[in-house]
């Protein structure tokens, strides 16, 4: 980027090697302008986004919960149904607040809000856009997730200091679900498949993730079907963090995410040039 | 459609036609429920076993399914009288050109909530044939849970207008989603009163939704009571009285 004048310089078709100052530079400009920009709305989502995940941990977890024996809970290997689906609620509220950003609130930015078109008219690339964009999402997920995780651990839900790991992980399967997502939205003309996806999709991957029973417990189609999606994997993995009994197979589910996020954080830059660039 | 009983059907047919494009959308809305009724009632219903209500045991799934029945018709109409209501009268200015017309505001309003009533109907129809697939209903009373759930339409319809003319930006849904997700949970839909303390009983007996699932309860399983004439009134009468203060409301906020 060294002879150009800048409005040359958007990079139109431009590749640029990953790890290049002027790239991360890039990137942490878009977030920081998304961090400024969302700062009056904050206190609200915060709350919004808590409201959720605590009415499910204590309506099912603690009021449902009071009307599974204990046999049944021995089974599933804890003393307590709150304890079972904590950090389950945390990985799939992640997964849901990052998911539902992908859709309409990034169209906002993308197309009606014009946002990210002015950032298009800077030197910030496509790709490196996308990539910051889907970065940003992970943020909002940890927000979420590092604030329920505290209302996890003032309710006795986990048993482990392995447990402050469980945000790592929320971030992760943010990431897993948005880049996928964000990648489709950069494409589309009209929102008008996102009730669809909403309602066929993310909230399906909500309830059968595992947070709330096994997926053994479906029909066998189904659940050999829920362990390919990574919220299963989040789900599991932060189970066995929040009591500290890891087993090996964890390092399968964290394998699992980075795959998977490696592999969205490509296809999202890919996206992005096809897409936005002229 | 001088008829003076009639005036409100354009209304009606205006939302209806809007959809025409996008049924989809519309008929999606029954997801949800369903796929609560298979997470919650067949899955974790498995753990939970049996419930107890009115001294009988009654298998989870059938208890669950009754609630999210009452629910589905809450969502429907809540929905459709909350955030399109607010689109149609701020956005889009449907209400200004339709007093344009020989329309008055009672017919506007009396059409809107019908549409948003039969919303709501229309899920819990959905949903009662689904439920009656899964076999999770247990007595011929549960023809009329359909009717019940029309009248929880009702009264959530009317509510959710009435809460409308009171809200100046979107962000001010908020304060609705607060109220409404709490009491999809806790209005007895997922476990039964017993579960709380004594003090708490009188609060969730309180909510509009509680008499919707106790009495579509006691139709899908038919376990009748005379209790279950206190929920038919206690629907009635918040629904007539919310109607009528929205009408009112609207009326000033149109021509005063």
């Amino acid at each position: 980027m060294t002879a150009t004048r800048p409005h040359e310089s958007t990079s139109i078709g431009r590749r640029q090697p990953l790890f290049r100052a002027s790239r991360w530079a890039a990137m942490s400009a878009v977030f920081l302008h998304q961090l400024r920009r969302t700062r009056r709305a904050w206190g609200s989502s915060l709350a919004a986004g808590l409201a959720s995940p605590t009415l499910f941990l204590f309506a099912i977890g603690a009021g449902l919960g009071s009307q599974i024996d204990d046999a049944e809970l021995a089974s599933l290997g804890v003393d307590s149904y709150m304890d079972y689906i904590g950090p389950g609620v945390l990985v799939v509220t992640a997964m849901q607040v990052a998911a539902t950003e992908s859709l309409w609130p990034t169209m906002g930015l993308l197309r009606w809000g014009g946002v990210y078109k002015a950032v298009l008219a800077t030197p910030i690339t496509s790709a490196e856009l996308g990539v910051a964009h889907v970065m940003w999402l992970g943020f909002r997920a940890f927000v979420a997730g590092a604030s329920f995780l505290l209302v996890l651990a003032l309710a006795g839900a986990i048993g482990s200091w392995l447990g402050v790991l469980i945000a790592a992980v929320a971030v992760l399967v943010a990431w897993a679900h948005a880049a996928p997502l964000v990648a489709l939205t950069v494409g589309l003309e009209q929102e008008n498949v996102f009730p669809m996806i909403s309602r066929v999709i993310i909230f399906p991957l909500f309830l059968f993730s595992g947070a709330f029973f096994p997926v053994e417990d479906m029909p066998s189609a189904v659940g050999a079907f829920a362990k390919i999606t990574p919220s299963w994997h989040g789900v599991e993995l932060a189970r066995h963090l929040a009591t500290g009994d890891l087993v090996q197979a964890d390092l399968f589910h964290l394998g699992y995410l980075v795959v998977f996020c490696a592999a969205g954080f490509f296809l999202v830059q890919r996206r992005f040039r096809k897409h936005l660039d002229i | 459609m001088r008829v003076l009983g009639l005036r409100p059907l354009p209304v009606f047919e205006r939302n209806a036609v809007s959809f025409r494009h996008q049924w989809w959308v519309l008929l999606s809305g029954v997801a949800e429920p369903i796929f609560y009724l298979l997470g919650m009632g067949l899955g974790l219903g498995g753990l939970v076993g049996e419930v107890e209500l009115e001294g009988q045991l009654v298998s989870y799934p059938v208890f669950v399914a009754a609630g999210l029945m009452a629910s589905s018709a809450m969502n429907g109409a809540i929905f459709e009288s909350t955030f399109n209501f607010f689109f149609k009268m701020k956005e889009a200015r449907c209400f200004d050109a339709m007093l344009y017309t020989s329309l008055r505001m009672r017919d506007v309003l009396v059409g809107e909530v019908a549409w948003s009533v039969a919303r709501g109907g229309l899920y819990s129809a959905m949903f009662l044939v689904i439920a009656l697939g899964f076999g999770t209903i247990e007595s011929w009373w549960a023809v009329l849970s359909l009717p019940a759930a029309i009248l929880i339409a009702i009264v959530f319809s009317s509510l959710g207008t009435y809460f409308t003319t009171f809200v100046r930006a979107w962000a001010d849904f908020d304060l609705m989603q607060l109220a409404i997700l709490p009491m999809f949970m806790c209005s007895t839909t997922f476990f039964p009163l017993s579960v709380y303390p004594g003090w708490a009983h009188p609060i969730v007996q309180a909510t509009p939704l509680y008499n919707g699932v106790a009495l579509i309860r006691d139709l899908h399983t038919g376990l009748l009571g005379w209790h279950d004439v206190g929920h038919v009134v206690y629907l009635l009468v918040m629904g007539v009285v919310f109607a009528w203060l929205t009408i009112r409301r609207m009326s000033n906020l149109f021509f005063a």
